[in-house]
């Protein structure tokens, strides 16, 4: 909301310091965020009187002038403008002014003539549009003075933030009332309730109204025999500083009394009106309007209208008609200042796109005690302005205000703020803001709800007016450190904070990506239907289409920003990054799935650019490798009852059981690289985080550490390569006993020693007993009998 | 001994000391409260005035020689007890090791890991709820009244008309309210929707830690206090903190919460507009109607409500311009932190 200082002026005493003013509103409420100084303040810019104005010799379109800039201080001035002439009072920049467009005047010559100084038009000095020709200045000003303040009325313009629970600070008077509390001041009205006139003759009118939950009330006023014109400078300045364009001196009354009290306004041609009986009524569907911003709107049930007897001439609250509005020769105006329903202004403002700064405020909740106040006002200045005299006023006030009794009790207040406030204390700050207090006792205080205040209902909103006029800042500090609970980060969060580090440590760096997809992954990941990535929950009203669904993998948004880095010049990646999907297998029925999982991911390829580092391309073995060591670092087991599933033929790997998979993995396979315009090898792993964190081992007690030595023995075998090297592994721990420690592979081998289509593995098995140290004989017991059991299961044998 | 058969018996014996002791054993010979180099120096004041100079000169370089070759036979011995028959030396040692690919963790996650470590520390539990959140938890039961204007201020993004993305973290609250008893104090951290267009300060999705404390007779000053020492353990204990009357649905009375300009330290500048304050937070008293909505009274019980976005506080803590970058993952941008 723009409130203009000089126009604030008028209803309340304000100090000279504005800093003050704004810093003092800002505590209280009204957050002033921005302070425009407004102004011409141009040196060297003052009031000249143009003496004579002749032909130039060497041009058509010159004038060179004669212009008197001082008592004794004539200048010849060379213009260019068509319309300036002998007798006229001028701005003139005069050599030294620097004007708002840059232009430096200097003496100079045009064309052969001496021009010592320029006459200005309004473009020229930055207050307006007209480049046609030079301002002439209306009135008496003293020549020689400064222009600038004649142009343009200094002001201070604050731009405040008014919080949607206070329409009330959307005019100058409300926001008077607020500075009036502040400094124990009186608020000035334009006009108070006794000028209400209630003797203007039969009305020649009646007001309709359908609903009173809709309108509770509207005020009908004629003024009659007015002239349509310009509204006067004193407005039009006050209308700009509030950043509001003038239409004409009537449209200009109804904003300005809007501006200032707060209450929309209307004002219809009455003789554009058919009939005599104004109707408030919902639109029937088919309706039309043709509005005053040039649209033409389709009406439904949702629009609460004004209609004459024939059809809709206005959108209650939100916009007049084009047809039955002021035009330049209308003499005969019908004043509405109605109360709408906040509800019905929103709907229908919402149905039809549209927001005014009148649909602002009913949407906000108007004073529905000021509507005949604000009206009498109105009239009363377009008579001011544009002649004509007021005639038949309608008052229909179909749901008269009931004012809210509400109390404060002095100890809630004291609980609430932590101040040791007195009753005494409490009515004393009530009473600044004017709320008139029907009851007090030792313990509470009764107030009205004064009709302007919608906000206040109960009594934690009386204890938040003390505590704004007491102040904030005198609210000592408390001592909060009495809470019973006691306070830890939950389980998953550390562990996934573990996670970070580790994978920070490994070289990864994190990504957070968008919770959001445009869908397109949909096609290239081919997820059958029954898998739930399949299926994204859509967003209804995306602003765009990278928000048409929510990501149920986050692959996509990882692949995303791989290719934006590889774009950038970062080719060697690593990144990971930890997140919810959001699966639904049932639909948007009910509150989806929200998963968290982690998706590594990483790419290296081609040679390095660094000398030490002699790896140049990734290999599957070095994502699972990461897998593996998460595996380790976390004591997440996922065997043996989960099966192990690799298939190396495509590159992709995964660990899991029936009822789901832990982690899954691979190559980025060239369908989804082609459809992300990524044209190297990248390597990804998915993990269900929560799986994981439920898969860890249970944190057991501390097994004691060997005391005998281990027993290594050195086994080559050969077999098919048909034959899973983890079957191998997992034969030998199940068949090796408690005596079996670790079982690691040193070596895999294929090549001319050994049969085709064979494959040779070197493993190293470390045996241990807890009690003694083992003899030869017991070791290879146990080697003897892995040896047939691995020739019985696998064909696997000892290389000779 | 003259100056030269005395620099040879020094230059021998410290070439053929075999050991720390032997070495200290010929400084002490030499350099020593009397020893020879010593007794030399200590000879001048003896000697004929004409003579000193250059008796001095003598010694004192004397001095310097066998202090400068005892540091080197030092070094020399040190380096026979560190050296490592295993060692091959390289080529050249002042080769870089390394080449840049160290893992970082996100900026925001590291702000918000700060976050949750002063919460925890003032006693906040964290509780957690879903992105996804019904309109009754997100809206109605924070006290935003169906059709008003005050939900224009949280553009949101809906999937259903009951279901939407939330578009603060606040509804984690409500749900721990629901399944707790007083006294609580807890904070709820994640991510944030809201339907707007993106711009340098504008994201469609950001982040928020908010924080609740619930007990009977909790008090505004007690809010202040504790945004307070929040404010001041995340942005330095000179920090001011300024509290203001504001609006949200859910607290009464509110406060946004101010504190001095980062960049300016509250002189004024234009980052601050000349004020010397930036705006941090919000806050509050919650209001009675949040309390009815999940059953508890508001006579017996009062609490306080705080939140803030974690983007914004990254932003100052670090001198970001663009709220985009956060989710751009720039390795250029994320390799900085």
């Amino acid at each position: 909301m723009l409130i203009s200082l000089s126009w604030l002026k008028k209803y309340v005493q304000i100090p000279d310091d504005t800093r003050r003013l704004a810093k003092d509103l800002t505590m209280l409420g009204l957050n002033v965020e921005q302070i425009e100084e407004r102004g011409l303040d141009i040196r060297e810019l003052v009031v000249g009187k143009v003496l004579e104005a002749g032909r130039h010799p060497n041009a058509d379109r010159l004038s060179v002038c004669r212009v008197q800039v001082g008592d004794d201080d004539v200048r010849e001035i060379v213009c260019g403008a068509p319309n300036v002439a002998a007798g006229q009072t001028v701005p003139v920049a005069l050599p030294g002014a620097l004007l708002p467009n840059g232009v430096k005047i200097k003496k100079s010559k045009i064309r052969g003539q001496r021009s010592e100084g320029m006459i200005c038009s309004e473009i020229e000095l930055g207050i307006g549009d007209d480049a046609a020709g030079i301002i002439v200045l209306d009135g008496e000003h003293e020549i020689g003075s400064p222009a600038g303040p004649v142009l343009v009325d200094a002001d201070t313009v604050f731009d405040i933030e008014v919080t949607p629970n206070r329409p009330d600070l959307l005019s100058h008077i409300g926001v008077a009332r607020e500075v009036a509390a502040l400094y124990r001041t009186p608020v000035n009205w334009p006009i108070d309730a006794s000028a209400i006139r209630t003797d203007g003759g039969a009305p020649d009118f009646r007001i309709n109204i359908d609903d009173p939950h809709d309108c509770a009330r509207y005020v009908g006023l004629r003024v009659s025999g007015i002239r349509v014109g310009a509204s006067p400078d004193w407005m039009a300045s006050a209308l700009e500083a509030a950043g509001v364009q003038t239409v004409n001196n009537v449209v200009d009354v109804a904003n300005y009394v809007m501006l200032e009290m707060g209450q929309p306004l209307h004002a219809f041609d009455f003789k554009r009106l058919d009939g005599t009986t104004i109707g408030v009524r919902r639109a029937e569907t088919g309706e039309k309007l043709l509005a005053l911003d040039g649209d033409n709107y389709e009406l439904s049930d949702d629009v609460l209208v004004i209609a004459d007897e024939r059809e809709p001439v206005a959108l209650a609250g939100i916009i007049g008609g084009e047809e039955t509005a002021v035009h330049a020769d209308t003499t005969e105006i019908l004043i509405e200042s109605a109360n709408f329903h906040p509800t019905v202004v929103r709907k229908g403002r919402k149905a039809l796109g549209l927001n005014t700064e009148a649909s602002y405020r009913f949407e906000r909740g108007v004073d529905p005690e000021g509507c005949h106040l604000a009206a009498e006002r109105c009239a009363r200045l377009v008579c001011d302005i544009a002649g004509g005299t007021i005639g038949g006023v309608v008052d229909n006030y179909a749901l008269p205000f009931e004012s809210k009794s509400i109390a404060i009790r002095q100890s809630q207040t004291r609980r609430i703020l932590g101040a040791a406030l007195t009753t005494t204390d409490i009515i004393g700050y009530l009473d600044r803001f004017g709320f008139a207090v029907t009851e007090s006792t030792d313990e509470h205080v009764t107030v009205l709800a004064p009709s302007y205040r919608p906000d206040l209902i109960e009594e934690i909103d009386l204890i938040e007016e003390v505590a704004r006029i007491y102040g904030y800042d005198r609210i000592g500090k408390g001592w909060s450190f009495r809470c019973t609970t006691f306070a830890r980060l939950g389980r998953l969060d550390q562990f996934v904070d573990s996670l970070s580090d580790h994978l920070a440590a490994r070289g990864f760096s994190e990504v957070i990506g968008t919770c959001f997809t445009d869908g397109g992954e949909l096609e290239v990941f081919g997820w059958p239907e029954e898998d739930l990535r399949s299926r994204p929950i859509p967003i209804r009203n995306p602003l765009n289409t990278n928000h048409k669904y929510l990501r149920t993998s986050l692959l996509p948004s990882v692949l995303e920003i791989v290719r934006h880095n590889i774009d950038h010049g970062v080719k060697r990646i690593k990144i990971y990054q930890a997140g919810k999907v959001f699966l639904a297998p049932e639909g948007v029925s009910q509150l989806p799935e929200e998963k968290l999982i982690l998706t590594l991911c990483m790419s290296l390829p081609g040679a390095t650019d660094f000398w030490y580092d002699s790896k140049s391309s990734l290999e599957l073995f070095d994502i699972k490798k990461e897998i593996e060591l998460l595996f380790e670092r976390f004591g997440v087991d996922p065997g043996p009852e989960l099966c192990y599933d690799f298939d190396g033929s495509t590159g992709h790997f995964a660990y899991g059981s029936k009822d789901g998979t832990l982690v899954e993995g691979g190559i980025v396979s060239d369908r989804i690289a082609r459809r992300f315009d990524l044209d190297q090898p990248i390597w990804y792993a998915n993990l269900d985080l929560e799986r994981c964190y439920e898969m860890r081992l249970p944190e057991g007690r501390l097994a004691p550490l060997a005391e005998y030595p281990a027993s290594k023995r050195d086994l080559s075998l050969v077999g098919s390569a048909a034959v899973r090297y983890a079957d191998i592994e997992k034969a030998l721990v199940r068949y090796g006993g408690r005596l079996l420690e670790s079982v690691v592979v040193f070596d895999v081998y294929q090549g001319d020693t050994i049969p085709q289509d064979h494959i040779a593995y070197g493993v190293r098995l470390s045996f241990r007993s807890p009690e003694r140290t083992l003899t030869d004989k017991e070791i290879d017991r146990v080697i003897d009998k892995l040896v047939s059991k691995l020739k019985g299961e696998f064909g696997v044998e000892l290389r000779s | 001994m003259d100056a030269d058969a005395l620099e040879k018996s020094i230059r021998h014996d410290i070439d053929t000391a075999d050991g720390y002791d032997a070495l200290e054993q010929t400084r002490i010979k030499y350099l020593g409260r009397k020893g020879l180099v010593t007794g030399l120096l200590k000879d001048i004041k003896d000697a004929p005035p004409d003579e000193r100079p250059k008796l001095g000169a003598v010694s004192n370089k004397l001095k310097k020689l066998t202090e400068s070759l005892l540091e080197e036979k030092l070094s020399v011995l040190r380096a026979a007890q560190q050296g490592s028959r295993f060692y091959k030396k390289p080529h050249d040692a002042t080769l870089p090791a390394h080449d840049g690919m160290t893992g970082r963790r996100h900026v925001l996650a590291t702000v918000f890991r700060e976050l949750k470590d002063i919460f925890v520390g003032m006693g906040y539990t964290l509780a957690s709820g879903p992105m996804v959140e019904l309109e009754y938890y997100n809206f109605q039961a924070l006290n935003f009244p169906d059709e008003h204007p005050s939900r224009d201020e949280q553009d949101t993004f809906y999937i259903t008309d009951d279901m939407l993305l939330r578009t603060h973290t606040s509804p984690v609250q409500v749900r721990y309210m629901e399944e707790n008893k007083p006294p609580l104090k807890i904070i709820a951290a994640g991510r944030v929707f809201r339907n707007e267009s993106i711009d340098p300060s504008h994201a469609a999705e950001f982040h928020q830690v908010e924080g609740l404390y619930v007990d009977t007779d909790v008090s505004l000053a007690d809010l202040k206090l504790d945004v307070e020492i929040f404010i001041q353990q995340l942005f330095g204990s000179k920090t001011q903190v300024r509290f203001r009357p504001s609006f949200f649905p859910f607290t009464e009375p509110s406060a946004e919460v101010d504190m001095t300009c980062v960049v300016c330290q509250g002189k004024g500048c234009s980052v601050c507009q000349q004020t010397g304050w930036i705006e941090l937070m919000g806050s509050g008293m919650v209001h009675p109607n949040v309390f009815r909505a999940v059953g508890y009274d508001p006579e017996i019980y009062s609490g306080f409500a705080f939140g803030l976005g974690v983007d914004r506080v990254a932003m100052m803590k670090y001198g970001i311009d663009d709220i985009r970058l956060f989710l751009g993952n720039d390795l250029r941008f994320l390799r900085q932190f």
